[in-house]
C-alpha cells in the first residue's frame, strides 16, 4: 500500500531581496504599497515581483508501507523542505501530496521541550506535542526513564540539565513514538557516541518492525545501514530514486567530493590523455564482488582505461575515501621503484591493485580514480566516471575476543610477541 | 477538507490541554508571586480607578460601591486585552513547535483564551471577596453570568484571530497592539459608568462592542440597581458571531503559510 505519494511537488519561496526595501514592517508594507499604487497609476515600469526561489521543483516519488527510505542531499538541497511538506509543517506551492496513515516527524528532538518544567512534565508535554495520547506516554514513561538514563534528575527542571542529559530525554521520548510513518532528520547527530550507538539500533529495531521510516542523514553508512532505498535530491530535484544504495551513494560521495575539491587550478583536463571505463572491486581473476565483502577477503582494484595520448610520464592512481568522505590514502601506480611500474602505453588498459585483507574496518567506501603528470595527481574528473564503492562487513579477526565491530577507520591484524 | 480540519482539532484536544497547562504552569513557575499576580494586577487597576474617578472626580456607580463597580468591568476588560494581544501573537510565540511539527494551528490561540479564561476565574475572587465585604447581593440576573463569559470568550477568540494573519506577516503589529488596547480602554467604561455619556451620543457609544460586555457583567452582577443597555449587549453579540467567523475563516485560509512568512 502506497502511503505517501508525492506528484509534481514544488516550493517556491519569496526571497526579499536586499536591494529593494524592507517587507516585514506594517510601515514598511503601507509604504511600499503607496508606491506601488503610484507606480500602477503614473510610472511606465511594471510593478516589481518578489524574487522567487524554488526550494523543491517537480519532485515526484511513493513510499510503501515498510519502506525505509533515505533522503541525501547536499546542504540547501531542498531535504528540510521536503520533509516540512510531508510532515505538514508547510504546503507546497505546486503539485500534491497524499498521505496515508499517521505521519509521526522528528525534525528535531525536543520540540516544544520548555526549559521550566522539569523532565517529568516535559515528558508529558513532549509526548502530547508529537502525538502521543497521555494515556500512551503514561504506559511507556518507565521505559523512557530508563532509555534516558536521568534517573533522579527526573523532576528536576530541565534547564538544569546537561545538554547531553536533555537529548536524551528529547531522544527517549520520541522512540515511543507509535506512528505508521516515522520521519528522522539528522536525529543522530545528538549525544556521545555510546548513546548515538544506541540510537542506531533503536531506529534499527523501529525498521525491523516493518515500519516506514524516511531518514535523513549525512552519515552514508548510516544510510546504508538502515536503508533499502535512496531519494537524492539536488538544488531541490530529485536526481535519483533506487534500491541499488550502494551505486547511488557512491555516486552521491563523488559529487560531493566534486564541490568540495572545486579549487581553481585544479581543472587540468586530464580527458584528453584518457578516458577511464570501469572501476570495480574484484578478486584476483577479476571476477567483481557482489555485496558486503567480509573483512578477511583480498580485495582487488581494477581500473579498466582506454588511453588516448601516450605519455611517458602519465600516471594512475586512486584514493580511497571513507563514507564520512575522509580520504584515508591515495594509492598510484607509479610509487614504486621504476622498474615495478606498470607499462601504460596508448590503447586498452587494465591496471590491477590490492587492497590487503584484515586493513579496513566495517563501512562503506569510495574509490576515486587520480590521473596525472609527473608530480601532480588530480581527480579524474568526467560527467561519466565510472565510481566504484564497496561494503566491508563481518569477517572479523580469528580471534575468539574479536566478536563485534571496533571503532576506527581501519581493523587490521597485526602480530604480536613476547620478546623479553 | 472543512470537516477533517474540526475531526483533527478534536483529536487534538489532549494536546490543548498540555499546552495550557503548560503556560499556566510556567508563569507560576517563573515568578516569585505566581498566583498572586492574577490579584495584584486588577486590585492596582481598580484602585486607581476607584481614587480618581470615584474618590476624587465623584462619578456616578449607580449605586455600587465603586470599588465593586470597577471591578466587575475590570475582570472581562483584562481578560480581553490578554487574550487579544496573546491571540494575535499565538502563532509568532510558538514558532519553534510550528515550524516542527504539523497540529491544527487553531489550537494555539484557544489555548491562550483557555489561559486568560482560568486567570479571570481565580481572579473573579477579589470580586467576591469584595462584595462579601460591602455587603453586595447580586440579585437573579446573576444566572446570565456564563452567557456573559462565553460572550467574553468568543468576542475575545474572533478579534484576536483576525489579526494573526497580520501579526505573522508584520511584526510590528506587536507592538501597535498596546496602544491600540489603551486607547481601547479609555473609550470603553472601564473605570466609570455609562450613565455619564451625553444621551445624544449613547448610540455611537453604543457601537464599541466592549460596552456591551462590560455593561452586561454588571448588570448580571451588580443587582438589581443596574440596567441592561440591550442595543450595546446586541452589538456586542452581533459582532462576536461576525468577528469569530470571520477571524477563523482568515485564520483557516492562511493558517499553512504561516511557517513561511514568520
Amino acid at each position: 500500500m502506497i502511503i505517501i505519494n508525492t506528484e509534481a511537488v514544488g516550493k517556491c519561496y519569496s526571497v526579499p531581496d536586499s536591494h529593494r526595501e524592507k517587507h516585514d514592517t506594517f510601515l514598511g508594507a503601507v509604504a511600499i504599497g503607496a508606491r506601488h499604487a503610484w507606480r500602477q497609476l503614473f510610472a511606465k515600469e511594471p510593478a516589481d515581483q518578489h524574487d522567487n526561489f524554488w526550494a523543491l521543483r517537480d519532485v515526484s516519488f511513493s513510499i510503501k508501507e515498510g519502506d525505509r527510505v533515505g533522503l541525501i542531499g547536499r546542504n540547501g538541497s531542498g531535504k528540510s523542505t521536503l520533509l516540512k511538506i510531508i510532515s505538514r509543517v508547510t504546503e507546497p506551492t505546486k503539485g500534491r501530496i497524499t498521505l496515508r496513515g499517521r505521519v509521526r516527524s522528528l525534525l528535531e528532538v525536543g520540540t516544544g521541550f520548555h526549559p521550566e518544567l522539569t523532565g517529568r512534565e516535559n515528558i508529558y508535554l513532549n509526548g502530547a506535542i508529537l502525538g502521543m495520547s497521555y494515556s500512551d506516554v503514561n504506559r511507556k514513561f518507565d521505559e523512557i526513564v530508563d532509555f534516558a538514563e536521568i534517573g533522579h534528575f527526573l523532576d528536576m527542571p530541565v534547564k538544569r540539565y546537561s545538554s547531553g542529559m536533555y537529548v536524551r530525554l528529547a531522544f527517549a521520548v520520541a522512540t515511543q513514538l507509535e506512528s505508521e510513518i516515522l520521519i528522522l532528520d539528522e536525529v543522530l547527530a545528538v549525544g556521545d557516541v555510546q548513546f548515538q550507538k544506541k540510537c542506531i539500533r533503536t531506529i534499527e529495531k523501529m525498521a525491523e518492525q516493518g515500519r516506514t521510516i524516511l531518514f535523513v542523514s549525512h552519515n552514508m553508512d548510516a544510510v546504508q545501514q538502515l536503508c533499502h532505498r535512496i531519494l537524492w535530491l539536488e538544488s531541490g530535484r530529485l536526481v535519483a530514486d533506487s534500491e541499488d544504495t550502494v551505486e547511488v551513494s557512491g555516486r552521491y560521495l563523488s559529487s560531493t567530493e566534486n564541490q568540495e575539491n572545486a579549487a581553481p587550478g585544479n581543472d587540468v583536463n586530464t580527458e584528453k590523455f584518457l578516458s577511464i571505463r570501469q572501476v570495480y572491486v574484484g578478486n584476483e581473476v577479476g571476477l567483481p564482488y557482489m555485496g558486503a565483502i567480509p573483512m578477511g577477503t583480498e580485495l582487488y582494484l581494477y581500473i579498466d582505461a582506454y588511453i588516448y595520448d601516450q605519455q611517458s610520464d602519465l600516471n594512475v592512481g586512486y584514493a580511497l575515501r571513507t563514507a564520512d568522505g575522509l580520504v584515508l590514502y591515495l594509492s598510484c601506480a607509479k610509487d614504486r621503484d621504476q622498474e615495478d611500474w606498470p607499462n601504460i602505453e596508448a590503447g586498452k588498459c587494465v591496471l590491477r591493485t590490492q587492497i590487503p585483507s584484515h586493513f579496513l574496518n566495517e563501512g562503506l567506501f569510495h574509490v576515486e580514480v587520480m590521473v596525472g603528470l609527473q608530480l601532480e595527481m588530480h581527480r579524474y574528473d568526467h560527467d561519466n566516471c565510472p565510481v566504484a564503492t564497496f561494503t566491508i562487513q563481518g569477517g572479523f579477526g580469528s580471534s575468539p575476543y574479536w566478536t563485534s565491530r571496533r571503532d576506527g577507520v581501519l581493523a587490521p591484524v597485526f602480530p604480536w610477541k613476547r620478546v623479553d | 477538507m472543512g470537516s477533517r480540519y474540526w475531526t483533527e482539532l478534536w483529536r487534538c484536544r489532549e494536546l490543548l490541554v498540555f499546552l495550557t497547562w503548560r503556560d499556566i504552569v510556567v508563569r507560576y513557575k517563573q515568578t516569585t508571586f505566581g498566583l498572586a499576580w492574577v490579584w495584584v494586577r486588577p486590585l492596582m487597576t481598580m484602585l486607581v480607578f476607584t481614587v480618581v474617578f470615584g474618590n476624587f472626580a465623584k462619578m456616578p456607580s449607580d449605586g455600587l460601591p465603586y470599588s465593586v463597580f470597577v471591578l466587575i468591568a475590570v475582570l472581562p476588560w483584562q481578560f480581553f486585552s490578554n487574550s487579544f494581544s496573546g491571540v494575535a501573537n499565538s502563532m509568532n510565540d510558538n514558532i519553534s513547535i510550528i515550524s516542527k511539527i504539523y497540529f491544527p494551528r487553531l489550537i494555539l490561540p484557544i489555548s491562550v483564551v483557555i489561559v486568560c479564561f482560568v486567570d479571570t476565574l481565580i481572579a473573579a475572587v477579589i470580586l467576591v471577596v469584595l462584595m462579601l465585604w460591602f455587603g453586595c447581593s447580586p440579585n437573579w440576573h446573576i444566572v446570565f453570568t456564563p452567557l456573559f463569559l462565553l460572550l467574553m470568550f468568543v468576542f475575545s477568540l474572533g478579534s484576536g484571530l483576525l489579526l494573526v494573519n497580520l501579526s505573522v506577516r508584520y511584526h510590528d503589529v506587536r507592538y501597535i497592539i498596546p496602544f491600540f488596547l489603551q486607547f481601547a480602554m479609555y473609550i470603553s467604561p472601564v473605570g466609570f459608568s455609562i450613565s455619564i455619556v451625553p444621551a445624544n451620543w449613547r448610540l455611537l457609544y453604543d457601537m464599541n462592542p466592549l460596552v456591551g460586555l462590560i455593561e452586561g457583567f454588571r448588570w448580571a452582577l451588580g443587582g438589581s440597581a443596574m440596567s441592561l443597555d440591550i442595543t450595546a449587549v446586541a452589538v456586542t453579540c452581533v459582532l462576536s458571531v461576525v468577528f469569530i467567523f470571520l477571524g477563523i475563516y482568515s485564520f483557516r485560509r492562511t493558517e499553512a503559510t504561516f511557517v513561511d512568512l514568520i
